[in-house]
C-alpha cells in the first residue's frame, strides 16, 4: 500500500469512527441518515458498474448484464434516498443477513485454526460475539434505534480492521538469489 | 492438477528424469505439498504464513477484498498455480486496468516458467518439487488467471465435452450444479457460483469450469469471458502428456544438465517406451487416476510409493530445533516457496501492474514483510 | 463428425454466440426490471395511501393501475424468460417476439412521455439525480426491450444459414 492510501485510509478510519459515536449518541437521527448513507452507497457503487462496464466489462463475454445490473443499483439507490418505511426494513435485512455471513464465517475459520494448532480462541470469541449480536438485533428488528447500534458496531469494527491494515507491511522485498 | 498427477505422476517423471527413489519421494511430496501449505497449517506449526502457496475455501470466503487483499490472493495463487505467460503481452483492447488482468493469464512455456525452474537450480530437492507443481498447473490451468477477475476467468453456459463414441467424435453439454457429487457418464460437474463482482473469490482462476482442468482425461470446448465470443478447445490428454514430458526434461536438466532451461522442450525420447501405459493412464475416463500412476511409479522403481500425507512435514518440523527447522523438509519448502512468491512479485510489479503488490529490491536496509528476510539466509548459504 | 469439425468455429458461429449472449442477457434484464418496477411501485403507493385522508376514493383508480401492473409483469417475465431460453438454446416460442415488438413500441412512447412531460416537472420538486436515473431506468428498458427483439432475429437467421434450424 503507498503512503497516500495509507493517509486515506486513516482519515477515512477516523470519520467513520466519529460518525458512529455521534449516532450512538443520538440514535433517533440514526433511520434517515443511514438511509441516505445506503442510498448514496448504492447509487455510487450503480456508478462505479456503469464505469466498469464501460471500461472492463464491455470486452466480456455476456458483459451486457453488468450495464444492466449498473442502471438498476442506481435505480435503487435513489429509491433507499426517498426513505421509505420499506427502505428501512430492507437496510436491517442487509445487516443481518451480514452479520450471519460474518459470524459463521469467523467460527468455521476458529474450528479449521484449532484442527491445525493454530491460535483459535480470539476468533472463536468474535464469530460467537456476532452471533449474539445477530440473535439481539432480530430480536429487537422492530425497534428503529437496533438497525443503529448493529449500523454503528458494524461501522466501529470496519474502522479498526481498516486501521490495522495502515500499519501493517505489505511490500515483498525481492532479494535475487 | 491434482493429487494423481502432482505426487505419482512427478515421480514417475523425477524417476525417469534419473534420481533414486528417495530422491523422488521428496520431490513428489513438494510437487504435491503446494496444494496443502495454507496460512491456516504455517500458524498451526508456528512457520512463516507469508510462504504460503494454497488457500482453503474457509481461507478465500474469509479473504478481505480490499485492494491489500486481493494482492495477497494474486501472489499465491498467480505464482504457483495460474503461473502468467506473458506480462507484456500486446493486448488491443480494454485500459490499463483490463490489460494488467490479461497479462496474468497462464499458458505454458512463458518466460517465467524458465525462470522458476532456472531459480531452483542447485536448489533443495524440495524446491524442485514446488517448480515441478508449478510447470504443471501452466498446462492445465491454461486460459484462466489466478486473480479474481470477472472480465478474465468468468465462462458462460457453453461448456461441452469432445469425446469418442463407438469410433465416432461427438460432443455434449456439461451440466454444470453447485452440490457434491460429480457424475462423469451423466457430463454433471461441479462449478463456482457465478457473480458478476470484478473482485469475488468466485472469479478465482478456474473456479467458473470447476474441476474440468483437472481431469487428463476431458476434452472440452468453452468460451472465456476474454476471447470475444471465441470458443477454446482444450485437449486434457495432449496437454497432460506434453506437462509429463517437460518435466522429466527439467528434472534431467536440474539434476545435473549444462546451461539454462529452455521452454518448448519435452523428453518424449524418454517417455517414448512408456508411450502407450502413460496415455492408457491419461485418457482413462475417471475422477481420480491415483491408483494408476501408483502402480506405474511403483513397476518403474521397484519400491512402494506411500500415501501422501501432510503429518510428515508437520511432524519433521516441529520435532526440529529452532536452529535446525530450516534443514527439514518443510523448512527447504518454505524457503523455495518464498523465494518464488519473492519473484514473481517482483516481474509483475516491473512490468507496471499492481496487482501482485509492491516489489522493493532488498537494498540492506528496506524492510517490507518480515517473513522474506528468510531469504537473505539462502543467498549467504548459496 | 471429426474431432477438428467439432472443435473449430465459423465467424457465424461467433456471431450467433454473441446474439445468444445478448437474448440472455435482455431477457434477464426484462424480467429484472419489470419485477423491480412492480415492487417500487407498490411501496410507493403505499406510502402514498397511507398518508392521504381520501385514500378510499382513490381505490378504483388503484385497482385499475395494480390490474395493469400486474399484466404488463406477466407479459414482460412471458417475454424475457422466453428470450433466455431461446438464448441458452432450448425452445423456441415464436409469440414472443411479437410481444416484444410490442413492449418495445410502448417503452418508446413511455420514454418520449416521460422525457416531454415529466421530467422538467421532476427536476423542479426533486433535483436533478432522481429524475435522471428514473429516466435511465425507462430508456435501458427500452433498450433492452430493442436489443431482445434484434438479438432474437438475428439468432433466427444465422441458425437459418447455418442449417440449425
Amino acid at each position: 500500500m503507498g503512503k497516500l492510501a495509507r493517509i486515506k485510509d486513516l482519515i477515512i478510519s477516523i470519520f467513520m469512527i466519529v460518525f458512529a459515536f455521534v449516532l450512538l449518541i443520538w440514535p433517533q437521527y440514526g433511520p434517515p441518515v443511514i438511509m441516505v448513507i445506503f442510498g448514496i452507497a448504492l447509487l455510487f457503487y450503480g456508478i462505479y458498474s456503469l464505469l466498469f462496464f464501460c471500461t472492463r466489462a464491455v470486452h466480456m463475454v455476456g458483459g451486457k448484464s453488468v450495464f444492466y445490473k449498473s442502471v438498476l443499483l442506481m435505480d435503487l439507490g435513489v429509491f433507499m434516498l426517498s426513505s421509505f418505511k420499506g427502505s428501512e426494513r430492507l437496510v436491517m435485512l442487509y445487516l443481518l443477513i451480514l452479520l450471519a455471513a460474518s459470524g459463521a464465517i469467523d467460527i468455521v475459520r476458529a474450528l479449521e485454526f484449532r484442527k491445525q494448532g493454530a491460535g483459535w480462541v480470539l476468533r472463536a470469541i468474535a464469530g460467537v460475539v456476532t452471533i449474539l449480536l445477530l440473535i439481539v438485533g432480530f430480536i429487537y428488528r422492530k425497534d428503529p434505534t437496533t438497525m443503529v447500534y448493529v449500523f454503528c458496531i458494524g461501522l466501529l469494527y470496519s474502522a479498526a480492521t481498516r486501521i490495522v491494515a495502515v500499519f501493517r507491511k505489505t511490500a515483498v522485498v525481492y532479494i535475487p538469489q | 492438477m491434482q493429487l494423481d498427477f502432482h505426487y505419482y505422476a512427478t515421480y514417475c517423471a523425477a524417476y525417469l528424469a534419473g534420481y533414486s527413489h528417495e530422491e523422488c519421494l521428496k520431490i513428489c511430496y513438494s510437487a504435491q505439498f503446494p496444494d496443502n501449505c495454507t496460512r491456516t497449517f504455517l500458524a498451526g506449526v508456528r512457520a512463516p504464513v507469508s510462504a504460503a502457496t494454497t488457500q482453503t475455501a474457509i481461507e478465500m470466503a474469509d479473504a478481505k477484498t480490499d485492494p491489500v487483499g486481493l494482492q495477497d490472493i494474486t501472489r499465491i495463487w498467480a505464482s504457483f498455480h495460474f503461473l502468467p505467460y506473458d506480462l507484456n503481452a500486446d493486448v488491443k483492447k480494454g485500459g490499463k486496468a483490463y490489460k494488467n488482468k490479461y497479462r496474468l493469464i497462464c499458458n505454458p512455456n512463458g518466460e517465467l516458467l524458465k525462470e522458476t525452474v532456472n531459480l531452483v537450480k542447485d536448489k533443495s530437492l524440495e524446491a524442485v518439487g514446488m517448480a515441478m507443481h508449478i510447470l504443471a498447473d501452466t498446462w492445465a490451468h491454461r486460459y484462466f488467471a489466478g486473480t479474481p477477475s470477472v472480465v478474465i476467468n468468468s465462462t458462460n453456459n457453453y461448456f461441452y465435452e469432445i469425446l469418442e463414441e463407438n469410433g465416432e467424435w461427438t460432443e455434449r453439454f456439461v451440466n454444470f450444479k453447485h452440490t457434491p457429487g460429480e457424475d462423469i457418464d451423466k457430463c454433471s460437474y461441479i462449478n463456482s457460483l457465478g457473480t458478476d463482482s470484478e473482485s469475488s473469490v468466485m472469479n478465482l482462476g478456474h473456479g467458473r469450469a470447476g474441476h474440468l482442468p483437472d481431469y487428463s482425461f476431458m476434452r472440452y470446448k468453452f468460451m472465456p469471458a476474454w476471447n470475444d465470443y471465441k470458443v477454446i478447445y482444450k485437449d486434457n490428454p495432449e496437454d497432460y502428456y506434453h506437462a509429463f514430458c517437460q518435466m522429466i526434461y527439467a528434472m534431467t536438466f536440474l539434476r545435473g544438465g549444462a546451461g539454462t532451461f529452455e521452454t518448448g522442450v519435452y523428453a518424449t525420447d524418454i517417455a517414448r517406451p512408456y508411450d502407450e501405459e502413460i496415455h492408457g493412464i491419461i485418457e482413462k475416463r475417471q475422477l481420480d487416476a491415483s491408483a494408476d500412476w501408483k502402480a506405474f511409479g511403483e513397476k518403474l522403481s521397484g519400491k512402494e510409493i506411500p500415501d501422501f500425507s501432510v503429518e510428515v512435514f508437520r511432524t519433521e518440523y516441529m520435532n526440529a530445533s529452532d536452529e535446525k527447522k530450516d534443514d527439514t523438509g518443510l523448512g527447504k519448502f518454505i524457503l523455495a516457496s518464498l523465494a518464488h512468491k519473492s519473484m514473481v512479485t517482483n516481474r509483475i510489479y516491473r512490468s507496471g501492474s499492481m496487482l501482485a503488490g509492491y516489489s522493493l529490491e532488498y537494498d540492506g536496509r528496506n524492510v517490507g514483510i518480515k517473513d522474506y528476510l528468510k531469504l537473505l539466509g539462502l543467498r549467504k548459504r548459496g | 463428425m471429426t474431432k477438428q469439425e467439432l472443435t473449430i468455429q465459423s465467424p457465424e458461429d461467433i456471431s450467433l454466440q454473441k446474439y445468444k449472449s445478448s437474448l440472455i442477457a435482455s431477457g434477464g434484464a426484462m424480467v429484472l426490471f419489470a419485477i423491480w418496477t412492480v415492487l417500487r411501485s407498490v411501496v410507493q403507493l403505499d406510502a402514498i395511501l397511507t398518508s392521504r385522508a381520501d385514500s378510499a376514493a382513490l381505490m378504483p383508480m388503484v385497482s385499475a393501475l395494480i390490474s395493469l401492473s400486474v399484466i404488463d409483469l406477466f407479459l414482460k417475465i412471458y417475454v424475457g424468460m422466453s428470450a433466455r431460453q431461446e438464448g441458452l438454446g432450448r425452445k423456441k416460442k415464436r409469440p414472443y417476439l411479437t410481444l416484444g415488438i410490442i413492449i418495445a413500441a410502448v417503452s418508446v412512447v413511455s420514454v418520449l412521455y416521460m422525457l416531454f412531460f415529466e421530467f422538467p416537472e421532476a427536476v423542479r420538486l426533486y433535483g436533478l439525480i432522481v429524475p435522471i436515473v428514473t429516466m435511465a431506468v425507462e430508456v435501458t428498458v427500452l433498450y433492452a426491450s430493442l436489443d431482445l427483439v434484434i438479438s432474437a432475429r438475428k439468432v433466427r437467421k444465422l441458425e437459418k444459414e447455418m442449417g440449425r434450424v
